[in-house]
């Protein structure tokens, strides 16, 4: 409804007025917040309202403050005295310079999220707030590479070692590092800051290396347009596909040949990731009609101990083993090149069980499911284990027919965080014997516990709001 | 050095846009107009850091922001007020449109003076003052709220038509198409 103008024009004179409903207020404040062109019609209106009531408002209250004593003691100079005579104006003076300090609150609103991470080690705290989504603040990536997703829709690969500061969902600056910024028509007008300068993104793909050693920033357009700023001169420089530019204390400076690497890295991807989108499901193995709780953000596992190990004294405990199944849809790839390949997953808390209850380290497989698409695939909602591929009925055992050993990870027992990645010449092989387009694997967990209320162990799903769901990347020969 | 005479001109000269900028960071129409006043307040007392009247705009943008960030801060809690990171946003993206506020604000004399009288009217008792609420103008002109409401709207597309072809005639890109 925001989209029609008529009823943006509505919403906006019972906001000027102070009854607009709340709902319709947050509804509208997310919709602006993300949307630029929403934002300039926006604009354009306040203007005219506020342009309206300068010509129509009689009661408007004048602003020039008063020079003289006579002026003094015009209609509004209670309101001057006040403000200067009881230091509000001092107040307001230091309020500015701590107002332009950046600094991250937890209740600000979310303005950007992480779409990705690979093997991405952190330096400092991320700025994660409300939603699990970032705030303002900084990230330092000091290994590994992280996408990051502006709420503008901005997408950023940061690769390590590098130091992004997220300022608004339209605007960041990059202190130190390599990253690569693709923008979508409503991230037009992306702003990335440098240190000497900044870079206005026209609809494109590019990348900035920053060089803290050098002082130097180098800008090279992959794709579409962007303008160079340098802020000491106020010179600019636009740049098109294939061109770039370095951005020093002194000014700017058109580079002749594409001078970095990260062009290369970029423009011919020898690297493929895909994401699930939705091929992610957890089944749980228990008895009867018991309701199966499941959380959709997680992928959770466990092996539990079977009923013939049950303490007697548990009558009521059924074996409740839980696997998880993930597939990609490859596109785009020829998978016969694929020289390497891996399962990249990020470990969550799941808050159930006990790490205890489990011997000093555990197992976890990952198994690849036949290349046969009626295997690779299942239904979104209310898969069960006994119909799960890899299963044998309703028993703790492995379907050999169904699915075969890629790949193992050992991890201590405590460890309920980070990254876990499953990478070995089988998993590749697999890939490369891939008929249908489509892969699927089964993950489980190995290790039997020592008793069974054992911790269980998820992975992220695509839609948990933290942590990035699986990546299966492959990467074929160098071009 | 800029003299406090000089300032003063300089606030009466850009008055009209700065308001408009605040209004766009600052929905309420009484908080734009406090935020206004509180930004020329702290201006007026830091006057002596302002070297060039080549400047000034830029420097009172700036005022004007930070000046609703801080408001903003302390009254987050409030309802109908924006977050911090969207009105910084505005008021960066806003920053940049200084130029046409100021030629909104030269075309919207001329495209009043080009509205029937009745038309006019309406926004005479609408804009009146800020307190005013669509209920008491429905009162005064014995109307209904809905037929006012359409009534402004349509009031406002005709404005906002005429100012695009006159912002256009000045060079300015406008969203819709040119009549």
């Amino acid at each position: 409804m925001m989209n029609d103008p008529e009823s943006l024009d509505r919403l906006i004179d019972h906001l000027r007025c102070g009854d607009l409903d709340p709902v319709a207020f947050a509804a509208m404040q997310q919709r602006l917040m993300v949307d630029g062109e929403l934002r300039r019609q926006y604009r354009e209106r306040m203007r005219m309202e506020a342009n309206l009531g300068s010509v129509f408002q009689a009661d408007r209250p004048d602003l020039v403050p008063p020079l003289t004593p006579a002026a003094a003691f015009g209609r509004i100079r209670s309101r001057w005295l006040l403000a200067l005579g009881t230091g509000l104006a001092a107040a307001l003076a230091v309020g500015f310079f701590i107002g332009s300090k950046r600094g991250g609150r937890p209740e600000l609103p979310v303005i950007a999220h992480i779409e990705s991470t690979s093997e991405a080690a952190w330096s400092e705290g991320l700025p994660i707030g409300a939603n699990k989504g970032l705030n303002v603040g900084t990230v330092g990536l000091t290994g590994g590479l992280a996408e990051i997703r502006f709420a503008s829709g901005v997408l950023v690969a940061l690769e390590a070692p590098a130091r992004l500061e997220l300022i608004n969902p339209m605007r960041c600056r990059l202190h130190h590092g390599v990253a690569v910024f693709q923008v979508p028509e409503a991230g037009k007008g992306f702003i990335v800051e440098a240190p000497d300068g900044h870079a206005v993104d026209h609809g494109t793909r590019f990348a900035i290396t920053v060089n803290p050693h050098e002082s130097a920033a180098e800008f090279e357009v992959l794709d579409g347009q962007i303008s160079v700023h340098h802020a000491k001169s106020g010179a600019v420089v636009s740049l098109l596909e294939s061109e770039a530019a370095r951005l020093t204390t002194e000014g700017i400076e058109n580079l002749d040949a594409l001078p970095s690497e990260v062009l290369q890295r970029h423009s011919r991807p020898a690297l493929h990731r895909f994401r699930p989108n939705g091929r992610e499901a957890s089944i749980v193995r228990v008895d009867g009609s018991r309701a199966q709780l499941l959380d959709p953000d997680l992928l959770m596992v466990k092996k539990d101990l079977t009923r013939t190990e049950e303490s007697p004294s548990t009558p009521a405990h059924y074996a409740r083993d839980r696997r998880s199944l993930v597939g990609f849809q490859l596109e785009n790839v020829n998978t016969r090149e694929v020289r390497t390949a891996s399962l990249r997953l990020n470990l969550v808390p799941t808050g159930l069980g006990f790490a205890s209850a489990l011997p000093e380290t555990c197992v976890f497989q990952l198994y690849g499911i036949r290349d046969d698409a009626s295997l690779e695939t299942w239904p979104s909602n209310g898969l069960r284990w006994a119909d799960a591929p890899g299963s044998v009925g309703a028993s703790g055992d492995i379907n050999a027919n169904d699915v075969r050993l890629l790949a193992a990870v050992e991890i201590p027992r405590g460890r309920t965080t980070g990254a876990m990645v499953f990478s070995s010449s089988e998993l590749a092989e697999f890939i490369r014997e891939d008929t249908t387009g489509v892969v699927a694997f089964l993950l489980v967990r190995a290790t039997p516990p020592l008793d069974s209320f054992s911790l269980v162990h998820a992975f992220a799903a695509s839609t948990h709001p933290d942590a990035a769901g699986p990546t299966l990347e492959l990467e074929r020969a160098a071009q | 050095m800029i003299r406090e005479e000089q300032f003063v001109r300089l606030i009466v000269r850009h008055e009209g846009e700065l308001r408009a900028f605040a209004a766009t960071l600052m929905p309420s129409r009484t908080d734009a107009d406090d935020v206004l006043q509180d930004a020329f307040v702290a201006m007026w007392r830091r006057i002596a850091d302002l070297k060039d009247e080549a400047v000034f705009r830029t420097w009172a943008y700036t005022f004007v922001r930070f000046t609703a960030l801080n408001r903003i801060r302390k009254e987050r809690r409030r309802p109908l007020v924006f977050s911090e990171p969207l009105v910084a946003l505005l008021a960066e993206e806003g920053e940049q449109e200084a130029d046409r506020t100021a030629a909104e604000i030269r075309a919207l004399t001329t495209c009043l003076e080009k509205l029937p009288v009745e038309k006019r009217e309406l926004l005479q008792h609408y804009y009146a003052s800020a307190k005013t609420r669509m209920t008491d103008v429905a009162r005064t002109l014995g109307r209904s709220i809905a037929a006012l409401y359409k009534s402004l709207e349509r009031t406002r597309e005709a404005l906002k038509t005429c100012i695009e072809f006159r912002l256009a005639e000045d060079g300015f890109d406008v969203a819709g198409p040119i009549p």
